[in-house]
């Protein structure tokens, strides 16, 4: 007679979960490195992509408003680390707009589409840049206005452009068409 | 229900944190620490840039090498009248006047923030920089060190919204201050109306904000209008670096001139 004598199911959760962590934090770096090296490639007359947000809605879409919060808080804290700007005002941004979309999506779920990664990452990326730019800007010259025509939006447009081409690859349309998704508590 | 509650209060806690770091940005070992975090990833992204800019370097490379052997042809001539011109410059007892110390840097990486702020260089304070330094291209006036590591600076460009350059007109000697205008715009600000301004004119630092030195150029005026509301040029600028393409660079170590 044979026994088999079966593992903790609590250990086991416990071992997928640092094992996607891991899984993130590998990502999240690899992106946070091609947002640095690549963006003279990306840039196009000035305007790059918000690598880094596209990461972390997508965390915030598969894996709920908790993972979408930390993986916001901590690229923006990347991001702040290596700028030249106050330090946490991307990782304020980036959380915030990471948590709520989780928690909308948290409501809402159902499969994206392409289209929809669009609208969602540009509306992400004006409210982000929006709400840094209040500290970013302060005893600027250059008006929120002017910032907003000039940088804002063609980044918000960019991002969402990339967020669409994210959506359509192969790995990016996995995500997008998980219907339920898996969270972080 | 506790759930929701506990979601809601981890994202507030988050952004207190995050407050808290704003706050406290004059703190030396939140700077310190990203100071390391800055040399951590330049020594990951090294690699990776130089791979990315090997294709270019190649061409660049084979360009510079032609041009190498016909300036030695024109070397052999000018040296000739170096040494007249030198003799002459004795005689006349011109006061030798000394050059910028220059460090050679190279861009390793844009900040990754919205917008082009800054840039990340492969130089730090082991080679001597320091903050407020200049960084110069052959071209023009990139920007200055706001941050400096052991072996890697942030930079803020003049398109940093916060950014602000001492500026003179070339040709009226006017005085003004370089701000950024949005996108990869320059203006220049706080030129009285009075002053002589024409399209084309070149703008240089003043040396009045004690970070630049005097006589750099930062761009030439693309556009001058009236402001009727404070009597005041308002002046567009074409900067003069090319800021899409920027790659090697030089810190302005110092900017002494023996008098």
């Amino acid at each position: 007679m044979i026994s088999v004598t079966c593992p903790n199911s609590s250990w086991y959760e416990r071992l997928n979960v640092l094992s996607d962590i891991v899984k993130a934090s590998t990502w999240g770096l690899l992106i946070l490195l091609a947002q640095v090296v690549l963006a003279p490639v990306l840039e196009i007359r000035g305007i790059r992509p918000d690598l880094l947000l596209i990461f972390a809605v997508s965390m915030a879409m598969r894996r709920g408003s908790h993972a979408g919060l930390a993986a916001g808080f901590l690229t923006g804290l990347a991001q702040d680390a290596l700028s030249t700007g106050f330090i946490g005002v991307m990782a304020l941004a980036k959380g915030t707009v990471a948590f709520w979309i989780g928690r909308w999506h948290e409501k809402h779920e159902g499969a994206i589409s392409p289209f929809g990664w669009f609208i969602l990452l540009f509306i992400a990326a004006l409210i982000q840049d929006f709400l840094a730019s209040l500290f970013l800007l302060q005893g600027s010259p250059v008006g929120i206005v002017e910032y907003l025509w000039f940088n804002i939006l063609p980044s918000g447009l960019y991002t969402g452009v990339m967020g669409f081409l994210w959506a359509l690859a192969p790995i990016g349309r996995r995500r997008s068409e998980r219907s339920t998704p898996v969270r972080i508590r | 229900m506790f759930g929701v509650l506990k979601s809601y209060l981890s994202w507030l806690i988050t952004s207190l944190l995050a407050l808290g770091l704003i706050l406290s940005n004059e703190n030396m070992q939140v700077n310190t620490m990203r100071d390391n975090f800055s040399d951590l990833l330049v020594i990951v992204a090294r690699p990776v840039s130089n791979l990315i800019r090997a294709p270019r370097l190649w061409g660049e490379n084979a360009r510079l090498r032609k041009q190498l052997a016909e300036l030695s042809i024109k070397v052999a001539d000018i040296s000739d009248s170096a040494v007249e011109t030198e003799r002459l410059r004795h005689m006349l007892d011109f006061r030798e006047r000394s050059a910028y110390e220059l460090v050679a840097t190279e861009v390793i990486g844009m900040n990754p923030d919205f917008g082009i702020r800054g840039i990340l260089v492969d130089a730090g304070s082991e080679d001597g920089v320091e903050i407020n330094q200049a960084v110069i291209t052959p071209d023009g006036v990139v920007g200055r060190v706001y941050r400096a590591g052991k072996r890697s600076s942030a930079v803020q460009l003049l398109l940093d919204p916060n950014s602000g350059v001492a500026a003179r007109l070339g040709r009226s000697r006017e005085v003004g201050i370089v701000h950024a205008a949005g996108g990869r715009r320059l203006r220049l600000d706080g030129v009285p109306v009075t002053a002589a301004v024409g399209t084309g004119d070149s703008v240089i630092t003043s040396g009045l904000g004690g970070v630049f030195p005097p006589g750099l150029l930062i761009g030439v005026t693309r556009s001058v209008n009236h402001r009727a509301v404070d009597w005041l040029w308002q002046i567009e600028l074409q900067p003069a670096v090319d800021f899409g393409h920027l790659s090697e660079l030089f810190v302005v170590r110092k900017a002494e001139r023996a008098e």
